[in-house]
């Protein structure tokens, strides 16, 4: 029972984020650099991949596009679609076309980081999703937050802003005393919410299905000290639907990352307009 | 569509209600996990497989390395790109608008070509008409005139034939005087015999004959 333990925890550790790689046993395991308390992890370097990926990306692409002619190749039109697609599909409806391309950097931005990420913790060995922990998700909508209380209040002033997000209603006066602070705390509250919301959305997903596919796995070895028939059909099985969850991940990787920044766009937008 | 409407349709959470006993729940949680931060240090392998343990240097980390993407693609990719599609689409627009204007010319063409053909189609029909009057106006004085100058030539033809006529027969009537008169001359200075008188009468035929 100690065995299967000890090995439900390497799983799980596969699946989190560490300070070293472990890798397979005739590679061996190594350790990341750390300064001082400052440990790196897996997260931090999947992180460093997904902007140094993007900037590869994108980069030679705007250098391809900047001719104003559409590009050639297969990657770059991939590419190029899906920036499109996002812009005219997701942002321009949500923020307006006066706006959209203001905020179209930092939610493409967004996206491209949430998606190789996501993607990034797909894979074996190297992958550990930083999406998958509240630290990087809660940051993410931080800014997300920031962006849209920085715009609406450079757009419509502090004080217009903020009195702006109580629903404008005819009431009486000693009525409107009482009910318009109300109401302002709860959209206010309910802007903070939405936020919170937005970083757990993503990071549940990403972490469950982890978790999920490391469990799936875990069978294997929980039944390794069983009848060899037992073992064989568990792991059999186990493969089988492990292969089947990472496919749903990889949509998920995608899903989340749209989500997100959908999401993202949404709220940015409603702040640029007054209700 | 109402915010809180839109919200509830939106988010996973119904109402400000639930959304309220939400953000409790939460904050609760998040107070407790901060607790576990202080003493992360005693737990820190423990605290790495917990999904909402905050890790304060993976959120620095995550800030500073997205911050520095967003400051590199916006300025080298995201930028760029967004400008590079703004020129696209007036380059679209200027094309569509060129495409349309060319598009309104050539109509325009079209329309005075199929007005020039149509005219000339009705100058066409007038040339051959006026032609056709114009040849049997011609054709109408040559017979005409053919007719004219044909009666002409058979009144001249008549009046020749019959001056001819008259000549001949005027011819006629004097040389029969002059060869009654010379052939009387003759009987009278010598008589003659029968057969001599009928060789006179004859070479008188024969003369008047031949001239």
């Amino acid at each position: 029972m100690s065995a299967e333990l000890v090995n439900m925890e390497e799983l799980r550790e596969h699946v989190s984020d560490a300070s070293s790689y472990h890798l397979p046993d005739f590679i061996g395991h190594f350790d990341l650099p750390s300064i001082g308390s400052f440990a790196l992890t897996k997260c931090m370097v999947v992180e460093c991949f997904a902007a140094l990926l993007a900037i590869a990306l994108f980069v030679p692409l705007a250098a391809k596009m900047k001719s104003g002619k559409p590009v050639r190749g297969r990657l770059w039109n991939l590419l190029e679609a899906t920036l499109l697609y996002l812009r005219n599909e997701v942002i321009v409806p949500s923020i307006g076309k006066k706006d959209a391309d203001r905020f179209a950097p930092f939610l493409w931005t967004l996206f491209f980081f949430i998606l190789f990420c996501n993607l990034a913790g797909l894979i074996p060995w190297f992958g550990a999703s930083p999406t998958g922990s509240l630290a990087t998700t809660a940051v993410l909508s931080l800014f997300v937050f920031l962006v849209l209380i920085c715009s609406g209040m450079k757009k419509f002033g502090i004080v217009g802003f903020w009195l702006g997000q109580v629903p404008e209603m005819d009431l009486p006066f000693v009525l409107a005393i009482f009910l318009k602070p109300m109401l302002f705390v709860i959209e206010v509250v309910g802007m903070i919410i939405k936020h919170v919301v937005l970083a757990v959305r993503l990071l549940a997903n990403m972490f469950a299905g982890h978790l999920v596919i490391a469990v799936i796995m875990g069978f294997i070895s929980a039944v390794a000290g069983g009848s060899a028939l037992l073992w064989g059909g568990v792991a059999f099985a186990s493969v089988l639907l492990s292969v089947a969850l990472n496919m749903l991940e990889l949509f998920v990787a995608f899903l989340q990352a749209y989500i997100f920044m959908f999401l993202a766009s949404i709220y940015i937008g409603m702040a640029q307009h007054k209700h | 569509m109402h915010r809180t409407e839109f919200f509830s349709k939106t988010l996973p959470l119904k109402s400000l209600g639930s959304s309220l006993s939400a953000s409790v729940v939460f904050l609760l949680y998040w107070l407790e996990t901060a607790t576990v931060f202080a003493q992360e240090t005693a737990e820190a392998s423990e605290a790495r497989l917990d999904p909402l343990a905050w890790k304060g240097d993976l959120a620095l980390w995550t800030a500073v390395v997205f911050l520095l993407l967003l400051l590199v693609l916006s300025k080298f990719a995201f930028g760029p790109i967004v400008k590079a599609l703004d020129q696209r689409e007036k380059n679209e627009l200027a094309k569509v608008e060129a495409t349309e204007r060319a598009n309104a010319d050539a109509k325009a063409l079209l329309e005075e070509y199929r007005r020039k053909l149509d005219d000339s189609n009705e100058e066409a029909r007038r040339i051959v008409a006026d032609a056709k009057k114009e040849v049997e106006i011609q054709a109408d004085a040559i017979i005409e005139s053919a007719r004219t100058a044909a009666e002409q030539e058979r009144a001249r033809a008549i009046k020749d034939v019959q001056a001819a006529s008259d000549a001949a027969l005027r011819d006629l009537a004097e040389k029969t005087a002059d060869l009654a008169t010379s052939l009387a001359g003759k009987i009278l200075k010598e008589r003659i015999d029968p057969q001599k008188h009928s060789e006179l009468v004859q070479s008188a035929v024969e003369k008047m004959t031949n001239q």
